[in-house]
């Protein structure tokens, strides 16, 4: 094999593809050979990794085995919205500067007894500023504990497509150079630079600025070996064959057009919540009984109930309806005829109406031909 | 269980919001800057077309101008059917827009709204959402909606009226989704864009106000901050329909429609519609005919249905409309209300039955000549006893039924689509 990759520096933690899969392996994560190339890229290169991909695939799962992996601290930054920089980078603890200025009084009393009027008194304290503004009462965040923390990190920077991108800005100078200024005592730079893992579940874009950054990998629901290979590492309890079953089903179920397709996590709970059951054979009925394990939108459960017969057997005949039908024509999925019918019922927004509470009580109905003959009054009056 | 009785049938009331609105001669070549403002970047734009006339290559051109990239969909058709709708969420999504402009009257602007909705939902069937409120994401696209007609009120109101075709389509269901998250993000009322509206579809248009302001005016919800706004309405169209009609170019009647249009949607937002709208829906669902002039046809038969159970409201509206009920009883001045309406109705020269109504003169977007593709082949309004009786059942399940002044019951309300079907408006006149 060519010598192409990367060389390893003094305490590289993997040597090759083939040991990254084996250690994450025997940690219980199962990596396929994209995934472990990427990983021991990242850590030759000292790049941090950027993982996109539905919720539920293992992204944070990485980290964590990552740092297990390699010894090295796990520190997480879970990223939201309105997050700002000081709850990732650091802060001055200003209850902890409060206190000692309190207990300080006498001190600072004596410092400035002399002082002959306002101004001079002023600049002696002032003086003192960086004791105040020293290591002493600097609170760190997960940032900038990772880059001056003495033991070896691993910076998960969790779900960053949540933050704002003021917050991405930040991150970027903190990446790129791993270092953290604090304009009151300096710059801090990493003695080892930290294994950094962003994940984003893609809810809004990145910016290319970010990206090129990073390694960057796109992690998908796996294949179903894979997939099955997880359930069984997991040690769920349910059997091998009713898991191989179960992976199947799942996989099925994704094909589906559903608002939140089932994460390989919820096949792990699914797997679980069977074995707990005692379950020896996969039946409609006690998929059925527990499909809200991995299926947790009322639409979605639906239309996974409809297509439950079709999961289990593929062989099965089942009406078409049940199958993944694209937006236009949705309204097949059940006699279209008795479904319009339904809509020519008198009195069934009469609850609803113009969202109006309260209308338990129906006003009572009048007898059957009042109307018309109310009606056919006036047409009579005025003919 | 005693108050219930007390205060039945709609104790508390929904106030609805709605949404910012630049009104006034001009307003349209605000779109771009506004679009700006609110962040737009690549636009769908949403119309029927509105072929001959410039309208939608004058804005589409203005909005490039500020900046925005468009992607244009104009097959709306009129009466937007549900396949309108998701081919437009398809054309979103494939050009990833983030924004909406509706062009034109309520069918470009619900086609615009149910897209919206659909959208917010990763492209659920708009016809799931019929009903009050059925949407469960608020976020959905911005959207700038421009009115070229005056009548809708659908740039401003929380309702968007769609077709169902799919569900059966030997049996179109025509149906009203009231939801507070359709509502637009800001309208724009020209009346200078009124202009190129032709005589009979103004008049048709004029017609819908005049039922936007009535029906709440009467309605069971008998919600009182909408009175003002409907009576209004009613008084503007009374004033200026005529003039918009036979004078398009007179911008005086333009401008008072386009007043009345705005109110007048206010007024139902909150204040409830009634059966004028019911018999119209089912009517465009069977036979695509336009909105207005089914509302027209329905409007002064669903006024004397409806006269018994509220003579005064009837009376203020005769007012409003310009009769003068000095020394009327109040029986009579509700009377000259509905002589006022078909006064109207003739002076601006609408068919007065459904009967009269030829299969070519169908909805055919009449401003562009658009599409139809639906109902092509639509058959010829018989009224006969078959055809009533599918038009009531369809009334009876009509999401503005309920609100409607008198309630509604199988036998009372045949007699009343019977009439609008064959009858003579003579009849109703004392």
């Amino acid at each position: 094999m060519p010598d192409t990759t990367p060389q390893p520096s003094a305490g590289a933690p993997f040597a090759s593809v083939e040991e990254v899969i084996a250690k994450f392996a025997e940690c219980g994560y199962i990596a396929d050979r994209r995934l472990a190339t990427t990983v021991l890229l990242q850590s030759r290169l000292d790049k941090p990794l950027l993982l996109e991909g539905p919720a539920g695939v293992g992204k944070t799962e990485l980290a964590k085995k990552l740092a297990e992996v390699t010894g090295r601290r796990l520190l997480r930054l879970q990223c939201y919205e309105g997050q700002d920089e000081s709850k990732a980078l650091y802060e001055w603890d200003y209850g902890k500067q409060l206190l000692y200025t309190q207990l300080l009084r006498d001190k600072i009393g004596e410092i400035i007894a002399d002082a002959p009027d306002l101004d001079a008194a002023v600049a002696r304290i002032s003086a003192q500023d960086s004791v105040f503004f020293s290591d002493r009462f600097l609170a760190p965040r997960p940032l900038l504990e990772a880059i001056r923390g003495a033991q070896p990190a691993v910076l998960l920077v969790d779900e960053v497509d949540r933050a704002d991108e003021a917050l991405e800005a930040v991150l970027l100078e903190c990446l790129a150079e791993f270092q953290v200024s604090i304009p009151e005592i300096g710059t801090f730079t990493a003695a080892t630079p930290p294994y950094v893992v962003l994940t984003s579940n893609n809810t809004r874009d990145l910016s290319a600025a970010l990206k090129r950054r990073c390694l960057h990998l796109f992690l998908d629901y796996p294949d179903h070996e894979r997939e099955l290979e997880i359930v069984r590492s997991k040690r769920t309890g349910l059997p091998e064959e009713l898991a191989r079953q179960l992976v199947a089903v799942v996989r099925r179920l994704r094909e589906l057009t559903l608002r939140k397709a089932p994460s390989i996590s919820e096949t792990v709970d699914w797997a679980r919540t069977l074995a707990v059951l005692g379950t020896d054979e996969l039946d409609e009925r006690v998929l059925s009984e527990t499909l809200n394990v991995v299926v947790k939108y009322e639409r979605d459960l639906h239309r996974a109930l409809e297509a439950l017969p079709r999961l289990v057997d593929p062989d099965q005949q089942v009406p078409e309806s049940a199958e993944a039908a694209p937006p236009h024509h949705a309204g097949d999925e059940v006699d279209g005829r008795a479904v319009r019918a339904a809509k020519d019922l008198p009195g069934r927004f009469d609850d609803a109406y113009y969202g109006a509470r309260g209308t338990a009580a129906r006003p009572p109905q009048r007898a059957t031909g009042q109307g018309h003959r109310a009606f056919s009054a006036v047409t009579r009056r005025r003919a | 269980m005693q108050v219930d009785e007390l205060l039945k049938p709609f104790p508390i009331k929904e106030f609805h919001p709605f949404p910012r609105a630049l009104l006034g001669p001009g307003s349209h070549e605000l779109i771009g800057p506004e679009a700006k403002k609110l962040g737009f970047q690549r636009t769908l734009v949403m119309t029927s077309g509105l072929r001959g006339t410039d309208i939608v290559h004058k804005i589409v051109e203005s909005m490039k101008y500020h900046g925005l990239e468009v992607v244009l969909y104009d097959k709306v058709e009129s009466n937007p059917k549900d396949y309108n709708v998701m081919d437009a969420v398809q054309l979103y999504q494939e050009h990833s827009c983030d924004s909406f402009v509706s062009i034109g009257g309520g069918s470009s602007h619900d086609a615009c709204k149910g897209a919206r909705i659909s959208i917010a939902h990763d492209g659920r069937n708009i016809n799931e959402f019929e009903g009050f409120n059925q949407s469960e994401n608020p976020n959905n696209p911005p959207h700038i909606a421009v009115s070229t007609t005056a009548g809708t009120g659908s740039e401003t109101s929380w309702a968007y009226v769609i077709t169902d075709t799919t569900t059966d389509p030997d049996n179109p269901h025509k149906y009203v989704a009231f939801d507070d998250a359709s509502l637009t993000t800001l309208a724009i009322d020209d009346p200078v864009l009124y202009y190129d509206c032709p005589t009979d579809f103004t008049a048709q248009c004029g017609f819908d106000v005049l039922a936007h302001g009535a029906e709440p005016y009467v309605s069971r919800l008998n919600f009182e901050p909408s009175m003002g706004n409907a009576l209004h309405a009613i008084k503007l169209t009374a004033q200026h329909l005529r003039q918009a009609v036979w004078n398009g170019q007179d911008l005086k009647g333009r401008e008072g429609m386009m007043y009345a249009q705005y109110i007048a949607a206010q007024a139902f937002n909150s204040g409830g519609l009634g059966i004028i709208h019911s018999i119209s829906h089912a009517v465009s669902a069977f036979y695509d005919t336009h909105h207005g002039l089914n509302n027209a046809i329905a409007l002064p038969r669903v006024w004397a249905f409806n006269m018994p159970v509220a003579y005064q409201r009837f009376a203020d509206i005769a007012e409003a409309m310009g009769v003068d009920t000095h020394g009327m009883t109040t029986v009579q001045a509700a009377d000259a209300a509905l002589g006022a309406a078909i006064r109207l109705l003739r002076d601006v020269g609408i068919p007065e039955r459904f009967v009269d109504i030829r299969p070519d003169s169908y909805s055919k977007n009449r401003l562009g000549q658009g599409p139809t593709k639906f109902y092509e082949r639509a058959k010829e309004i018989k009224g006969d006893a078959a055809d009533i009786d599918r038009i009531t059942n369809h009334v009876l399940g009509d999401a503005c039924t309920p609100g409607n002044a008198k309630e509604c019951t199988f036998d009372t309300v045949r007699p009343v689509v019977e009439h609008c079907m064959t009858g003579d408006l003579d009849d109703l006149l004392s």
